[in-house]
């Protein structure tokens, strides 16, 4: 199967809405008040903090008007380097919602001298495998029934593909990545290129 | 009101070689007049890995009205050529644009040495559908 046709694409991964389970938006945004505008997103890999990250953001900047200053963390980096830090912290103000995906890999003293440098910040808001970097706004979870109605979300209404049915069932996929979404549907990804074109190519959208 | 955009490629022909000229007509129905409008000529990659893209050339829109028409005419370089695997395909398009609004609509087209994809995990190409 080609590549643009592949229904587990990852342009397609990256438009997926998180699914907010076990809490409102509202109770979200009340609870982001009451930790003082300072919070983290906790969860293991492949459970959609980014997902929620990105979209919390989007939804504070439209109710509160911030502007966002965002850095991103690769595993291993201990600290920002100079530019990043100075693109998130320069003439940082009560305007400002600065996002840091991936804080815990920030070393003890990095992450303090973050944490105090981003006081005159209108809001922190973080991603974290573990809690205790900030007050935990919530906590991301996965579930074999999530990935099942992601999986159908973005089969739509292509048939099914009986050789890959096996191999590619949400239960299967959940718990053989361990509760990893991202690297879930990214097997599904495999399991469907291996097989043959569709019998009805998908529009060749780039 | 309904809003509508569109891209329609000449002849509606969607299979080039490089060097070739991409002309055609970039229509929309807005319910108020975008702060821009752009026609773009453009090739992105899609597949297992992140996305890489790049726009090769713009014609901006000057002033446009709620609703309108324009002609555009690119010019496509050398390459990339459109290809496509298992891990990764690249696709090039025309696609008008209001960037401020979020608004968007394109019309896929092929660019090859034969006018159409090459394939690179050995599947047999599809015929071009016009040269």
């Amino acid at each position: 199967m080609r590549a643009c046709d592949n229904p587990f694409r990852v342009q397609r991964l990256d438009r997926l809405a998180y699914r907010l389970e076990g809490a409102t938006w509202e109770e979200l945004f009340a609870r982001w008040e009451a930790v003082g505008r300072r919070a983290a997103l906790v969860g293991p890999e492949g459970r959609g903090k980014s997902t929620l990250l990105a979209e919390l953001a989007e939804r504070l900047v439209a109710r509160d008007g911030f502007r966002v200053r965002a850095a991103t963390l690769r595993r291993g980096e201990r600290w920002l380097a100079r530019h990043e830090r100075a693109r998130l912290l320069d003439d940082v103000s009560e305007r400002d919602l600065l996002l840091i995906d991936g804080a815990q890999e920030l070393g003890a003293w990095e992450w303090q001298r973050l944490r105090a440098a981003s006081r005159r910040a209108g809001g922190l808001l973080v991603t974290s495998h573990r809690p205790g970097l900030l007050p935990t706004l919530h906590e991301c979870r996965t579930t074999p029934e999530l990935l099942g109605d992601l999986m159908t979300e973005l089969l739509g209404d292509r048939p099914e593909e009986p050789a890959v049915a096996e191999v590619a069932a949400p239960v299967t996929l959940f718990a053989h990545h361990r509760g990893n979404l991202r690297d879930a549907l990214l097997a599904a990804y495999d399991a469907y290129a291996a097989t043959s074109p569709p019998r009805s190519p998908a529009p060749r959208t780039p | 009101m309904t809003t509508t955009m569109a891209v329609e490629l000449d002849g509606g022909r969607d299979s080039f070689k490089p060097g070739d000229r991409v002309e055609g007509q970039a229509s929309w129905e807005l319910a108020e007049a975008p702060r821009s409008l752009e026609v773009r000529l453009f090739w992105s990659t899609s597949g297992r890995g992140d996305q890489d893209q790049e726009v090769v050339a713009v014609e901006e829109v000057p002033a446009p009205a709620a609703s309108g028409w324009v002609r555009f005419s690119f010019q496509l370089p050398p390459g990339p050529y459109s290809f496509a695997g298992q891990l990764v395909s690249l696709g090039w398009a025309v696609e008008l644009v209001a960037p401020r609004e979020e608004m968007a609509a394109s019309a896929p087209i092929l660019v090859g040495p034969e006018g159409r994809e090459v394939r690179i995990d050995g599947e047999p190409p599809p015929e071009p559908a016009s040269s």
